[in-house]
Order: structure tokens, then C-alpha cells, then sequence
């Protein structure tokens, strides 16, 4: 066993559980780095190792420094959880991306771009694994479109919609069409006036 | 320059060479010392907390890079990092101004 595996020994058991994995992969390598770098210099392996792990510094401070870091706030619960936004009636709207999550704490009132689906505005935070981002449809009045699901003959709006579209009552399209879910096939069944007649409303319904 | 005198300016100076191009932990604080002619010496075991901190706050984005046969995080700025640079050049911009007005710097 080499000081590196014993440094690396001694942090995975000082680290949370389920941050192990990670911090020690990525850590093997910069060990791994280190000492190459410093034997391209002519350093011998077991002085290049306890340069580099000098450098590190010790375990203890390592790992809770990591430990510090995740303690921050809750920003860092939403970064490693899945995040499903639900509209009031906990009918799921989407996914949205784990890199943007942080904004949503700090600002309750953020849309949260869904790409080609819209834009929604988190209402309400509900913690837990996944977190549930409880959300509803943003204005957007400049984007003509709106995209409604009919379901058990229940009709909920879901995006608005920017850019042309031109689907046709019996069109297939593919919901919710945003990156990081299952896209399911719907199948266009109405195009009509929204219900504030400044939009278009393009009525889907899944097909069995 | 040792890592006290950088406390406070980590995160900011990892996103500044993020902003470069994409790089892991070690990738990047090569950089860093590179850049700084060998001035900036980092706590090295700093930089990979301070790396997750900054992608818990989604300024940063993180995959796996398996391209030389070891495995590596490699980091990249996102949108929102991107953001957060350009504010924080600004208010160090402002920062050096102020003081460089009271100490009578030239």
C-alpha cells in the first residue's frame, strides 16, 4: 500500500457516505498527476508522493472542508437530487436542470426555462428525494402558443410556447419534449383559441 | 502569494480560468500557477471543495472524463457562472479603483 492509498484510506472513512466515491476518484487522480509531475522531475516516487500529499494537506482538514461545503445551505440538497417541477395538483410538468437549481432558492419567484416547453414560476420549494419544485405556467405574452393536455377529459395548461408551429389536429408530438425525461407520444386532438383569445391553444392527449 | 491571501478569491479565480476553457481540479491549478508566473500557490486541498461548492450553486458543471485512461472530473462554466464572472470582475474592478484611490496607488 502506497501513502497515497493510505491518505485516500483515511479521507473516504472521514467523508459523508454518500460522497465517497466521487471525491476519491477524482482525488486518485490528482495524487496520480501530482506525483507523475513531480517524477518528471527527477523527485523519487516516495518523495513525489509525500510532496504532493503534503500539498493536499491532511485528511481531516480535507474532509471537512468538503463537510463545510455541503453544510452551505440547501442549495446543496437540490444540486444532487433530482428535480421535478408539479404543477398545484402534483401533476409532474417537467425536469429541470441540476445546474440552475441553486436560483430557485434564492429567488421563489424564478422562471425556470424549460426550453422548448416555457417558462414556469416556482411557487413553492417541498424538500425532499426528489425535490419537488411545485410550479406554474410564467406569462410570456409575446409567445403566441399554448400547449394543453387532455387527460380523463380534464384539461390543464401546461406551456406556453414561442417560435411557429404548425401542428394539425391528429399530429403526433412528443411530450414533454424537454431533455432528461421519457418523452411520451401525444397525439394533437384540438387547435382552437386559447382561453384568452390572444393565444393558440394546440390540445394533446396521450395516446394509449 | 499563500492561500490566506487568497481566501475569498478562490471561487472567483476558478471561474475566471473555467472561463479559459474547461479543466479538472489538478488541469486547473497548473493554470492558475502558470498564469501567475508561480505567484499564486494554492492550498490544493481548497480547490476541490471549493469546486463542489461552486457546482452545488450550479455555477459550474462537472462530467467524466475518461479520454487519457484515468479518470477525471472535468469542470465547466455555466450560464449562471458565467454571470456570476461578470459581476465579480466587476466588483473588483470597483474594489482595486477604491482602494488604489485611497492608498494613492498610480
Amino acid at each position: 500500500m502506497t501513502d497515497s492509498d493510505r491518505y485516500l484510506r483515511e479521507l473516504r472513512s472521514l467523508l459523508p457516505r454518500h460522497r465517497r466515491r466521487r471525491i476519491i476518484v477524482e482525488l486518485r487522480s490528482h495524487l496520480d498527476e501530482g506525483v507523475a509531475a513531480e517524477m518528471a522531475q527527477g523527485v523519487e516516487r516516495e518523495e513525489a508522493e509525500r510532496r504532493t500529499i503534503a500539498r493536499l494537506g491532511s485528511p481531516h482538514r480535507l474532509a471537512a472542508q468538503f463537510k463545510a461545503g455541503a453544510n452551505d445551505d440547501a442549495t446543496t440538497k437540490l444540486a444532487m437530487t433530482p428535480l421535478v417541477l408539479v404543477d398545484a395538483q402534483g401533476q409532474e410538468l417537467g425536469r429541470c436542470s441540476i445546474a440552475s437549481a441553486a436560483e430557485f432558492l434564492r429567488e421563489p419567484d424564478h422562471s425556470v426555462d424549460l426550453g422548448p416547453v416555457g417558462y414556469f414560476r416556482i411557487v413553492e420549494v417541498r424538500n425532499g428525494d426528489p425535490v419537488f419544485l411545485v410550479a406554474e405556467p410564467a406569462e410570456r405574452p409575446e409567445w403566441p402558443y399554448e400547449i394543453v393536455i387532455r387527460k380523463d377529459g380534464i384539461e390543464r395548461r401546461r406551456a406556453f410556447i414561442g417560435g411557429e408551429c404548425s401542428y394539425s389536429v391528429g399530429d403526433r408530438v412528443k411530450w414533454p419534449p424537454e431533455r432528461g425525461q421519457t418523452p411520451v407520444d401525444h397525439e394533437v386532438v384540438a387547435v382552437r383559441p386559447a382561453a384568452d383569445e390572444r393565444r393558440t391553444a394546440i390540445v394533446i392527449e396521450r395516446v394509449a | 502569494m499563500d492561500g490566506d491571501a487568497l481566501r475569498g478569491h478562490l471561487e472567483f479565480l476558478l471561474l475566471a480560468s473555467l472561463a479559459e476553457t474547461e479543466g479538472h481540479g489538478y488541469a486547473l491549478i497548473e493554470r492558475l500557477r502558470l498564469k501567475s508566473d508561480g505567484a499564486l500557490q494554492l492550498g490544493e486541498g481548497s480547490v476541490y471543495p471549493a469546486l463542489h461548492r461552486l457546482e452545488s450553486a450550479g455555477l459550474v458543471a462537472s462530467r467524466w472524463d475518461r479520454a487519457s485512461g484515468r479518470r477525471k472530473r472535468v469542470y465547466r462554466l455555466t450560464a449562471v457562472g458565467r454571470k456570476r464572472l461578470g459581476q465579480q470582475r466587476r466588483d473588483w474592478d470597483a474594489l482595486v479603483k477604491t482602494v488604489g484611490l485611497v492608498i494613492g496607488a498610480s
